[in-house]
């Protein structure tokens, strides 16, 4: 967890550096115990990226976790119990994903 | 080789390509590279343009940037394909070169 | 207040400068907002749109494939220059993403109903 690795706010400088392991430690300093749940929604957000270059603003995550994992997870609720406030900057910090743009 | 023109603009600057072809002697080469490999593909709007170079002029694309922009498959016949390396060998081979832009 | 009718006006290749990349953070910020966004590719812009390309030979990071979310964020409206299409030799299957080619009337037509428009 050096300055290195991480930007001021947290976020992993280098998304190549990435693993589940470096997940469990960024979300455990976030006061948040990564169940199989948050892995499928990191793994949502992470493909997203992948597939647009993006990380994912609230509106888009929930899309995109509809389309993926059902219309059950698929709901601003959902991530929120999950993941807390502004769930999606929370899920691309824990993906080791930027931070997503359009974050206000 | 004397001179090797190096065009680095799209269609925008077609001004800048007609003085450019209307300036190249025909022992000349001409090479697209970044932006203005667009002029190496087949089209209506190129080919107008291309077609007034000089005869004997080699007219050459940078595959780099042509394939980074998903052009490849469009590239007119006239025009030949060079990598970085082939870019420099024919900077070497000619006496100076001159960027458009 | 009413959605505002957002335009943005895309005429450059792309990774030659940044303006279609900055072009994309404009349009996906605006779409944050609920607005009417309409986007227009015109000459070189179309390049944009291509659908292959890989710019790992580059070094630069291709936000191309940015454009392929914009369904995604809710920005359905993207038009392209048919005469300029027709001028690059470029056809519809070549884009990477479904868009619709107009006439410069319908370009006229969109650019005049605007409220804001951005050029890129």
């Amino acid at each position: 967890m050096t300055t290195q690795t991480f930007d001021k706010e947290g976020f992993l400088k280098d998304i190549h550096q990435w693993n589940p392991e470096l997940a469990n430690v960024i979300a455990e300093n976030e006061g948040i115990e990564l169940s199989e749940e948050h892995f499928e929604v990191i793994q949502v957000a992470r493909q997203f990226y992948e597939e647009f270059g993006l990380s994912p603003v609230n509106r888009v995550l929930v899309k995109a976790v509809k389309q993926q994992l059902g219309d059950e997870k698929g709901s601003s609720m959902y991530l929120l119990k999950l993941f807390r406030e502004g769930p999606a900057k929370m899920v691309c910090k824990i993906a080791g994903l930027p931070k997503p743009n359009n974050c206000l | 080789m004397t001179t090797l023109h190096i065009f680095n603009q799209g269609t925008l600057q077609s001004a800048l390509l007609q003085r450019c072809i209307e300036t190249m002697s025909h022992k000349d080469a001409l090479i697209f590279i970044e932006d203005g490999v667009v002029w190496a593909t087949d089209s209506p709007l190129t080919s107008q343009l291309l077609g007034k170079a000089p005869q004997n002029a080699g007219i050459y694309v940078l595959s780099e940037d042509l394939g980074a922009r998903g052009l490849s498959e469009l590239k007119a016949e006239s025009v030949a394909v060079v990598d970085y390396n082939g870019f420099v060998e024919l900077t070497e081979q000619s006496q100076n070169t001159l960027s458009w832009f | 207040m009413s959605a505002k009718r957002l335009l943005f006006v895309f005429s450059n290749s792309p990774f030659g400068n940044a303006l279609g990349a900055e072009g994309l953070d404009a349009v996906l910020a605006a779409s944050v907002f609920d607005q009417d966004v309409t986007l227009i590719f015109q000459l070189d812009g179309i390049y944009q749109l291509m659908k292959d390309g890989d710019t790992a030979d580059i070094g630069i990071k291709d936000h191309r494939k940015g454009f392929k979310a914009l369904e995604m964020y809710g920005v359905d409206t993207i038009l392209v220059d048919a005469m300029d299409m027709e001028a690059r030799g470029i056809t519809e299957s070549q884009l990477a993403i479904p868009a619709q080619p107009v006439d410069r009337t319908k370009i006229t037509e969109t650019i005049h109903q605007a409220d804001a428009i951005f050029t890129f």
